[in-house]
C-alpha cells in the first residue's frame, strides 16, 4: 500500500481536474463563437449590415441561376404579437440584391419593444447570405395595437454552393426584456 | 478482556449501533449496502412512475393524469432512474467489491465515502419535493432543453441545485474509487491483473470527472439564465439554445456509458464463473473499454442530428458514432467465446448474464439504425428511440445490476438465495421486459412521437401490449425484493467461494465477508 501522501495527491490532482471541468463547461460558450465565425456559420452576422461579396462584379451575376427563398416566422408569444412574412417565398437571382417585406402587429394595450433573431438554413448558405437592410438589426419599438411593415433587402452570393438551390431565412420575434 | 474476544470486537463488530452505526459508518461494506438499499427504494420509485406514464398510455385519449403532469413524470422517471436507482447500484456494488477484489482492507478514503452517500438522501428529497410546488416537478424532459425547461414553476432552483448534489456525489465516489484502485491494491496486483469489474469501474469513475462537471456548468448556466440575467441560451439576449444541447451531450452520451461500464464489468466476471472459463481476451476487454470511454466524448451530437448541422458534422458524428460499435463487438465476441465449449451451469446470474449480452445486443443494433443521419431524421423523437435507450438500459444495465446482486448476495449475507424464486424472477423479467419494449421499435417506425400524453389511435394495439409489459415487469420486481428479504434472513448456508471454483480474492474471504477484511494485504 502507498503512503498517505501518494493518496493526498491523486485526490487533489481529480479534483482539480473536476473542478477543470466545470470551468470547460463554460468555456464551451466563447469556444462555440469562436468556431462558429472560424466555419463561417457565424449567425451573429446576419443581425449586422453587410455588403455582398461578388457584387463588384457585375459580370458575375450568374443570370440562369434562380435560387428560391422562402421565408418563416415564428413568435415564441403568439398572444402578444401578430408576426408574418408579406411573401412565403421569391425567387431571387444570386448577386443581385432582393427585397421582401414582414408584417408585425402589438396586440397589447401597450407599447412594447420587439427584438428579432435571424437564422438561415440549410447552414451552408450561412455565409453567402448578406443583408443590406433589416429590422433585425436593431430592437423595434410598437405603440399599443400598432402594425407595421418590416422590410428586408438582402443579397446572395453567386458562389452559394451549387447543390443548394433552396434558401430559408427566418425570423423570430420576441419581446424585449424590460431593462 | 482476553485477547480473542478484542480481536472478535476488532474484526466482526460495528462501533456503533442503530441508527447512528449507519449514520457514522466508514466502512465499505456498510456504505455498499446503504446505497444499495438507497437504489432499490428509488428503482420502486422511479418504477412507480413508468407505471402511471404507461397507464396513460393504455389507451388513446387523456384518462389518468392531467398532460402536464404526464410531463412530470416521464421527466421524473427518467431523473430517479439514471440519478437514483443506476449510478447508486453500481455505486453501491463498487463499494463492496473492488476491497474485496483488490485486497485492500476500505477504500481509501473512508470519511469522505460516508459524505458521497449521505448527499444522496436530502437532494432526492429536494427532487422529489418539487411534485408537491405550485407549478410541480421539472416537465421539460431529463436532457433539461431551455427555454421549455425555464418554465419550470418555485421548483426550478431546486432540481439544478438537487442535480448539483447529485453531481457533487458522484464525482467525490469517483475520485474514492480511482483512488482505492491506484494506490491500494493487493502486493503483485499490477493493473493487467486486476478483474474486469475492478477496470471497467475505474474508467467510469474517470467518465464522471469528466462529465459530472459539465453538467453542473450546463445547469448552472440555465439558473443564471432565469435569475441573473445572464443569455446564454436565450436567443431574445443574443444566446443560442442549441449550444445548451451542445453542453448537454458533451455530458449525456460519456454518462450513458457510464451506466453501462459498470455492468460489462460484472458481465465479464459471472461468464467465466459459471462457464468455468477464464475470460476470452482480457487484454482486448480492457483495451476496448478504454476505446468505448475515449469515443464517448466525441460523438455527442448524434442526439442533435435534427438541429440542423453542416453536412461535415453530420458526417463526423455519424461515423465517430458507428466506429463504437467496434469495441462494443469485441466484448460481445468476447463474452461468447468464453462461453464456446465451456461446461456451463444456468444459476440465476449466469441467466442475467446471458439475457444481458442478447438483449443488450440488441439495443445495440437499434443504436446503429440511429447513428445513421438519414434514419436518424425520421427516427428521431419517436418511441423508436425510446425502445433503443430502454434495451440497452434496462436489459442492459439493470439485468447487469441484477446479475451482480445474485452473484455477490451469497458473498454479502453468508446466505443462499432462493434459487427457485430467482429463476422465476429471471423469466418473468426477461418475458415482461421484451412484452414491454419491443412493441416500442413498431410504435416508433410508425412515427408514435415519444412524451405525449395522447396518441393516434392507430398506435392503440402496441401501446396495450406495451402496458401489460410494463406491469408483468414491474410485478416481478416485487419477486425480487421477496428474494432479497428472504436472503437477509437465512438460507441454507454460502460457502467462502460460494460457486464452483471462482476466481477473485473476494472468494478467499468468509460468507458473510467479516467488517474488516484483509487488514494484512493478501499476496497475489
Ligand atoms: C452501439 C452503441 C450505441 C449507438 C450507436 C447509439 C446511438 C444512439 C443515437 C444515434 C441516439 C440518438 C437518437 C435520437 O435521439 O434521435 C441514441 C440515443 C440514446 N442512447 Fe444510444 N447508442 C448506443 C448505445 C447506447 C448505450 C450503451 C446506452 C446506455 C446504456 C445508450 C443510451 C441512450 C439514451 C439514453 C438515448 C436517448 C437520450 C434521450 O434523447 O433522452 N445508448 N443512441
Ligand atoms: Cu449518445
Amino acid at each position: 500500500m502507498k503512503a498517505r501522501g501518494g493518496n493526498r495527491r491523486l485526490v487533489l490532482t481529480l479534483g482539480g481536474a473536476a473542478a477543470g471541468m466545470f470551468a470547460f463547461a463554460y468555456l464551451l460558450a466563447p469556444l462555440y463563437e469562436v468556431f462558429c465565425e472560424l466555419t463561417g456559420l457565424d449567425s451573429e452576422r446576419l443581425s449586422r449590415a453587410s455588403e455582398p461579396a461578388g457584387l463588384a462584379q457585375a459580370a458575375e451575376i450568374d443570370q440562369n441561376r434562380v435560387v428560391k427563398v422562402e421565408f418563416l416566422t415564428h413568435t415564441p408569444n403568439p398572444a402578444a404579437w401578430d408576426f408574418e412574412p408579406g411573401e412565403l417565398s421569391i425567387e431571387v437571382t444570386p448577386g443581385r440584391a432582393a427585397e421582401t417585406r414582414f408584417w408585425a402587429r402589438n396586440l397589447l394595450q401597450h407599447d412594447v419593444i420587439s427584438v428579432t433573431r435571424p437564422a438561415v438554413r440549410p447552414i451552408e448558405a450561412v455565409s453567402h447570405v448578406s443583408k443590406q437592410l433589416c429590422f433585425c438589426f436593431e430592437e423595434q419599438p410598437f405603440a399599443a395595437g400598432e402594425r407595421r411593415e418590416l422590410p428586408v433587402r438582402f443579397t446572395i452570393d453567386p458562389d452559394l454552393p451549387a447543390h443548394v438551390d433552396t434558401v430559408t431565412l427566418a425570423y423570430t420575434l420576441f419581446t424585449a426584456q424590460p431593462g | 478482556m482476553s485477547e480473542t474476544t478484542q480481536a472478535r470486537e476488532h474484526h466482526d463488530g460495528p462501533h456503533a449501533t442503530g441508527i447512528r452505526r449507519w449514520l457514522t459508518t466508514t466502512n465499505h461494506k456498510d456504505i455498499g449496502t446503504l446505497y444499495l438499499v438507497f437504489s432499490l427504494v428509488m428503482f420502486l420509485v422511479g418504477g412507480t412512475m413508468a407505471l402511471i406514464i404507461r397507464s396513460e398510455l393504455f389507451q388513446p385519449g387523456l384518462q389518468l393524469v392531467d398532460p402536464h403532469f404526464f410531463n412530470q413524470m416521464t421527466t421524473m422517471h427518467a431523473l430517479v432512474m439514471i440519478f437514483g436507482a443506476l449510478m447508486p447500484a453500481f455505486v453501491g456494488l463498487a463499494n463492496w467489491q473492488i476491497p474485496l477484489m483488490v485486497g485492500a482492507p476500505d477504500m481509501a478514503l473512508p470519511r469522505m465515502n460516508n459524505w458521497s452517500f449521505w448527499i444522496l438522501p436530502p437532494a432526492f428529497l429536494l427532487l422529489l419535493a418539487t411534485l408537491f410546488m405550485p407549478g410541480g416537478a421539472p416537465a421539460g424532459g431529463w436532457t433539461l432543453y431551455p427555454p421549455l425547461i425555464l418554465q419550470t414553476g418555485d421548483a426550478f432552483p431546486l432540481v439544478v441545485f438537487s442535480l448539483h448534489l447529485l453531481g457533487a456525489s458522484s464525482i467525490l465516489g469517483a475520485i474514492n474509487i480511482i483512488v482505492t484502485i491506484t494506490n491500494m491494491r493487493a502486493p503483485g496486483m499490477g493493473f493487467m491483473k486486476m478483474p474486469l469489474f475492478v477496470w471497467t469501474w475505474l474508467i467510469t469513475a474517470y467518465l464522471l470527472i469528466g462529465a459530472m462537471p459539465v453538467l453542473a456548468g450546463a445547469i448552472t448556466m440555465l439558473l443564471t439564465d432565469r435569475y441573473f440575467g445572464t443569455s446564454f441560451f436565450l436567443a431574445a439576449g443574443g444566446g443560442d439554445p442549441v449550444m445548451f444541447q451542445h453542453i448537454f451531450w458533451f455530458f449525456g452520451h460519456p454518462e450513458v456509458y457510464i451506466l453501462i461500464l459498470p455492468a460489462f464489468g460484472i458481465i465479464s466476471q459471472v461468464i467465466p464463473t459459471f462457464a468455468r472459463k477464464p475470460l476470452f481476451g482480457y487484454t482486448s476487454m480492457v483495451v476496448a473499454t478504454s476505446a468505448i470511454a475515449f469515443l464517448s466524448y466525441i460523438v455527442w451530437a448524434h442526439h442533435m442530428f435534427t438541429t440542423g448541422m453542416p453536412q461535415a458534422g453530420m458526417l463526423f458524428f455519424m461515423i465517430s458514432t458507428m466506429f463504437i460499435a467496434v469495441p462494443t463487438g469485441v466484448k460481445i465476441f468476447n463474452w461468447l467465446a468464453t462461453l464456446w465449449r465451456g461446461s456451463i451451469s444456468f444459476e440465476t446470474p449466469m441467466l442475467f448474464a446471458i439475457a444481458f449480452v442478447v438483449l443488450f445486443t440488441i439495443g445495440g443494433f437499434s443504436g446503429l439504425m440511429l447513428a445513421l443521419v438519414p434514419a436518424d431524421i425520421e427516427y428521431h423523437d419517436t418511441y423508436f428511440v425510446v425502445a433503443h435507450f430502454h434495451y440497452v438500459l434496462v436489459p442492459g444495465a439493470i439485468f447487469g445490476v441484477i446479475a451482480g446482486v445474485y452473484y455477490w448476495l451469497p458473498k454479502w449475507t453468508g446466505h443462499m438465495y432462493d434459487e427457485t424464486l430467482g429463476k422465476w424472477h429471471f423469466w418473468l423479467s426477461t418475458i415482461f421486459v421484451n412484452v414491454l419494449f419491443f412493441p416500442q421499435h413498431f410504435l416508433g417506425l410508425a412515427s408514435m412521437p415519444r412524451r405525449i400524453p395522447d396518441y393516434s389511435v392507430q398506435f392503440t394495439e402496441f401501446n396495450m401490449i406495451s402496458t401489460i409489459g410494463a406491469f408483468g415487469f414491474g410485478l416481478s420486481q416485487l419477486l425480487f425484493v421477496w428474494m432479497l428479504i428472504k436472503c437477509v434472513k437465512g438460507g441454507s448456508r454460502a460457502s467462502a467461494e460460494v460457486w464452483d471454483q471462482p476466481q477473485g480474492l473476494e472468494w478467499t474471504v468468509p460468507s458473510p465477508a467479516p467488517y474488516h477484511t484483509f487488514e494484512t494485504a493478501p499476496r497475489v
